[in-house]
Formats: C-alpha cells, structure tokens, sequence
C-alpha cells in the first residue's frame, strides 16, 4: 500500500510530531508498504489561524492509498482515505481559552472560534479514522465539536542525539519549551526548596525571549547550583540517572513524549494535580500541589524507582493506527 | 539560529534535489542550528493545483523561524522577514521550455498560468534577503526572463571523499532518477549501435510506469538484455559508490538542465569521465570536451560513438578521469563556505 504520512510542527513548540512521523516511516517500511512523509509548519499566531488551516485545505496530496496526518492542523488535509492521530487541537482556543493561559474570550476571537468550530467538525467527520493521544482529548473532541475517536496512547519516541550530557548527584530532569502553560514559574520555586538536589531542565525548542527571562530568574535568585538549563532534549541515557521527572504543565491534552519515555524507564513522574496526564501517570507517579513547591524534594527522595511500564511499542502502535 | 528550509516535494519521488537539501539540514545541525524541514507537495495539475499550492505557501507562517531557506519552485512565493533562496530551478515550463515539448501549451490557460507565475516569480524572489542558485545556468535564465540578479552557489557533495576510482572497468554507468527529461531512453537506444563490448548499467527508481515499460520494451526488442543492467530501485551510497568507482565511464544526459548534476560531480571525484548532451545544459560548467568528458548531439548513434571511443581508447579514458578528479578538487566546494554564504 502506498502510505504518505504528514505532520506539523509548531514553531517554539512540538517535536513529538515530528518524531512520530519519523518513525512510523520506518515502521510502515519495515513492514512492506511504499511510504514517505513530509512536515508542513504551523505557527500558534492565533490571528492567522483560519489563513494558515486555509493553506492546508488547499494542498493537494495525491497519489497515495492512504494519507496518516500527526498533529494539528494536519489533521485537515484532503483526502478520501485519511487516518487522523491527534496529540492536541488548538488549546489557546479551547483549554486555556480566556484564561492566563490562552487567549481573550475577545468577539474578535469568539468569531475564529466559532469558524474554527465549524471547519473542525465538518473536515474531520470524512477522516476514517481518529485516534487520540489522551482520554481527555477524546473527550474534549466529542464534547466540544461532537466528533467521536479511540484512544491510542503514543509509544516512547526516541531521539538520536550524540549530545553528550553528566548530570549531578540527586538530579530531578523536567523537559520543557518554558512556554506559559508549562509553568516555568513552578522550576524556580522548585529549585529554591531544594536542600541537595539539582533541578536539570532540558529545553528543547525555546523561545528566545522565554529562555533569556528563565536564565536571568536563575542568576536573580542565585539557583546556579540547584537549576541547570540545557538546550536539548533529554537524551535517552539521562533518564536512568535521575531520581524523578518533574512535570509542571497545566490542563495539557497532550502526553508528553519526556514523560511517556520516563514512565517507560522505571523513573518516578512527579506531576501536579493540574496537569493533563494524570490518567496514564496517575498509577506510577506521585502527584504535587503547585502551591506546596517545597515537597518536591521529599517526595523524590521517598519514592523508590518502579518498575518499567510496558506502553505500546511503534510497531503495536502502527499495527492499530492501520488495522482497518 | 532558528532555520525553516522549505521545499516542494512529489511524493515517493527523491532525487539530487532532496538529497542535497537532507544534506543541507544534516550540515546545519551539525553546526549546533536548530532547522525543520518543510516539504510541500507538488501536484500533477499545472492549472488550479498549482495556484491553490503557490496560494497555500503564501498563506504560511514562518515567523517563528530566525530565517527561512527556499528551493524549488514555488516555495520562495512565502512570506517572512529574512528569506533566503537557493534556487534549483524555477517552474521552466513557463520560460525556456514554455510552448515546447516539456513546456506549457501557449493556449489560454497556459498563457494565463504564465502571468501568474512570472509576476510572482518577480515580486517574490525580488523581495527576497538574499539570492542564490545552484547553476549559473538558472542565475542567467533569472536575469533574462525576471531581470533579477543572484549569486551562483554550487552545492557540495556529501561525503564526496567517500567516491574513489577502483578500476576502469567494461561497463558505462548512469545513477539518476529515472524520466523522460533525464533520457534514460537515449541510453538504451545507444546500445543498439555500440560496435565495441562495452556495457551499460542504469540504476534509479522510474516515476512513471510508462517510461519504464518503454525502457524495458526497448532493451526486450533489440535484444540487449545481456549489454544493459537495470536496476528500478534506490540504490545505496555504497552501492553507487562501488559501481562507479569499478565503471569505465559515467552519463549524464539531462535535457537542458540547470546544474551539472550530482552524478557528474559523483563520477568527477570518482575519477570517471563523464558523456553528456550538448542541450543537457549545467554539465558545460563542469565538463570541458574531450578534457575531463565528451559533449555529444543528443541522440542514440552519437552516444553510441562516445561510449565506444571510450571502451576502445582506454588510456585517454583514464586520463579524462584523472583529469576531471583533479578538476573537482581543484573547485573546492565545503559545506562550510555554503553555509557561511547562506547564513549572511
């Protein structure tokens, strides 16, 4: 079969995306069907939303028996043979919708709301199929534009990366792209409760102007010793170094790959009662309230390493994303 | 830096062009960038289709990206602040092929889509930071048709120190994506009117199911199974490197091509001299005649004489081969220099 995956990528943010397309590529090959993919950008400049899915809805992509979209807004592409897997929608426009988090409930905003809502519904109603990345977006998909999918929860993706990275004694690792509903304000408060431990946080795909206000909130409040900043995602190495994983994001739809891959090592995920994973790390990791920082530590310190949890692997995964 | 480079691409198609931008991607990375490559996919339909994709790379947003690298047609057509192009080619169905056999029928439509394309050809790649191209051949067609000016930047190839000579053995060999406008079928035809023992071997995958069925119907007709080796699949690095480190001889034969093709530049460093086209276009900045290749008119019998002078005359083929690698060394094209320029 004559498979053509396509993802998007989101300028400061996503590369599970990206990954992911990568690797169901390799997959699909390996696996015999005649497969290529490509990666169309996206940028979270929330006024050009409609012009940018508008761009998308114009491209034409033939010639191939069955197209795999990865992402939002990818997932509206033309084709009568589409399978859609999802990690998120547009979360400025529904989760952190008129929030610190999101964008003004503005009638400028409720207008691209509404035509986002009816461009959603109609596009994805001829998919053949959509998976989601998380309960809670499955959820949100059938409640807010009443379109139903399953479940399919991504494996780990690993990253190829010669960099080479020690860590300190006692290291707790986060990842992040220090972008507003990941919390970076919960990384400072974090660092300044620990007493021996070093928060690592791994950046990936920062914002220039994010990164410059983390490092100078590191110096103002003389965390050099307990917060290391580095530019990269977390090699796959350094999860077995590390004591626990810290996640901070608020209300995310999306499971990160850094916590899936952490989950997959045996590494305690120290999340926040807030956050959007708890359904598939709520049985492994320990949660926190982000008004009680300083705890942290302890609760890395006296939760023990547990067992590796066995996730899909890429190759169970492709043999549902194209059982049909 | 934060690096977009965008490209347009056809599906389950890859050739020079795709190499050496997975190349450039790699070299950036290397150099500590962070780059996403972006791939539009070019429709078959020269009509609609392709206004809706020219609409659709107009309607993108890269501002996120500190700097945005284009390529092939029409992916310069985007919009962003520091717009770089490396210009393979632009659409030449509407400049020098237009109303020829490659090219778009002057009839209605075809006239209109030239006035699109031309006009915005103009205001974006004049718009553009800074503007390369990979043949002096496509910075000539830009000045003459759009009047705008560019700088030519040869592309480097990858591991070229990887290519060596191993032998000058009995066959002559063609690696290339394999269509019509690169005139595998001259090739074939050429076998027909060898008078020496002298082989041919054409790896590549064929897009089109059409012009492999005429390939395969020739070499069946004529009888040339036991002088032609085709091989419809993509060969490995090292596959490519051994063959044509052990050939006799390269081909390029691209109809009025911008570049001198990667192949040349393969069978250059391999120390091969290479038989081209007097209309194959980029080949006369790298080849000179009967120095480092042979310049033949494009058809079968005077291939065919080309490829026998040099089964017959092994010692001068030899030398042409030294001669070219010593050529392509000689030019020094890096990565670093390429980058450096690209990154201004």
């Amino acid at each position: 079969m004559k498979i053509l995956i396509v993802g998007n990528v989101i300028g400061n943010e996503n590369y599970e995306e990206d990954l992911l397309v990568k690797q169901l590529e390799i997959e699909l090959k390996n696996i015999g069907h005649i497969t290529d993919s490509f990666l169309l950008p996206f940028s979270r400049n929330f006024l050009t939303a409609l012009d940018q899915i508008f761009s998308y809805r114009l491209l034409e992509i033939n010639d191939c028996d069955l197209l795999i979209t990865v992402g939002y807004p990818a997932c509206l592409l033309k084709h009568p043979n589409k399978i859609v897997y999802l990690f998120e929608t547009l979360p400025h426009y529904w989760e952190y919708w008129d929030s610190e988090y999101g964008i003004l409930g503005n009638v400028q905003y409720s207008n691209i709301k509404v035509a986002l809502i009816g461009i959603d519904q109609k596009i994805l109603a001829t998919a053949k199929k959509i998976y989601c990345n998380s309960q809670l977006l499955k959820d949100d998909l059938m409640r807010n534009i009443g379109i139903a999918s399953e479940v399919l929860y991504c494996p780990p993706l690993f990253v190829k990366d010669d960099k080479d990275v020690k860590l300190p004694e006692n290291s707790i690792i986060c990842e992040t792209n220090l972008l507003p509903y990941e919390r970076p304000e919960l990384l400072i408060e974090c660092a300044k409760n620990f007493k021996s431990s070093v928060l690592n946080i791994f950046v990936p795909n920062a914002d220039i102007v994010y990164m410059e206000t983390l490092e100078k909130l590191v110096v103002e409040n003389k965390l050099e010793s307990k917060l290391k900043i580095m530019n990269t995602a977390i090699p796959d190495e350094v999860y077995h170094l590390a004591n626990g994983y810290l996640l901070t994001d608020f209300q995310r739809r999306k499971i990160p790959n850094a916590v899936v891959k952490a989950m997959n090592m045996g590494l305690p995920v120290i999340y926040p009662h807030d956050s959007g994973v708890i359904e598939v790390v709520g049985k492994y990791g320990v949660e926190y309230d982000p008004l009680e920082m300083n705890l942290i530590e302890a609760k890395c310190i006296n939760h023990k390493k547990k067992p590796k949890i066995a996730l899909n692997t890429i190759s169970e995964f492709v043999e549902i994303l194209v059982s049909e | 830096m934060k690096i977009a480079l965008l490209n347009t691409m056809t599906p389950f198609v890859r050739g020079g062009a795709e190499i050496l931008v997975d190349d450039l991607q790699y070299e950036l990375r290397k150099r500590g960038h962070h780059v996403v490559l972006f791939k539009i996919p070019f429709p078959y339909d020269y009509t609609l289709p392709l206004m809706n994709t020219m609409l659709a790379i107009k309607s993108m947003n890269l501002g996120d990206y500190d700097q945005v690298i284009c390529f092939k047609f029409p992916s310069f057509v985007v919009k962003h602040k520091k717009k770089t192009l490396w210009m393979f080619h632009q659409f030449r169905q509407v400049y020098e092929l237009y109303d020829h056999e490659y090219g778009m029928s002057s009839d209605g439509i075809g006239a209109a889509i030239k006035e699109v394309i031309t006009s915005n050809d103009f205001n974006e790649i004049g718009e553009a930071h800074s503007v390369f191209t990979n043949a002096s051949e496509v910075s000539n067609r830009l000045k003459k048709y759009n009047g705008l000016n560019s700088t030519v930047l040869t592309p480097p190839l990858k591991n070229w120190e990887l290519y060596h000579n191993l032998e000058y053995g009995d066959y002559i060999y063609y690696p290339s994506r394999v269509t019509d406008i690169k005139r595998q079928h001259l090739a074939v035809e050429a076998m027909r009117y060898v008078k020496s023992d002298v082989k041919l071997i054409i790896d590549g995958v064929c897009g089109g199911e059409d012009y492999e069925n005429n390939i395969m119907d020739t070499i069946k007709r004529y009888k040339l199974e036991n002088k032609i080796e085709r091989n419809n699949r993509w060969v490995t690095d090292d596959e490519k490197i051994e063959k044509m480190g052990k050939s006799l001889a390269c081909l390029y034969l691209a109809y009025k091509e911008d570049s001198c093709g990667f192949t040349s530049m393969e069978a250059f460093y391999s120390a091969k001299p290479v038989i081209s086209f007097t209309d194959s276009g980029g080949t006369y900045e790298l080849i000179e005649h009967n120095r480092t290749g042979i310049f033949t008119e494009p058809n079968a019998i005077n291939l065919a004489k080309a490829m026998d002078e040099l089964y017959l005359d092994r010692k001068n083929t030899e030398k042409m081969g030294k001669a070219a690698r010593d050529e392509i060394i000689k030019r020094d094209i890096t990565w670093d220099e390429t980058i450096r320029r690209l990154l201004l």
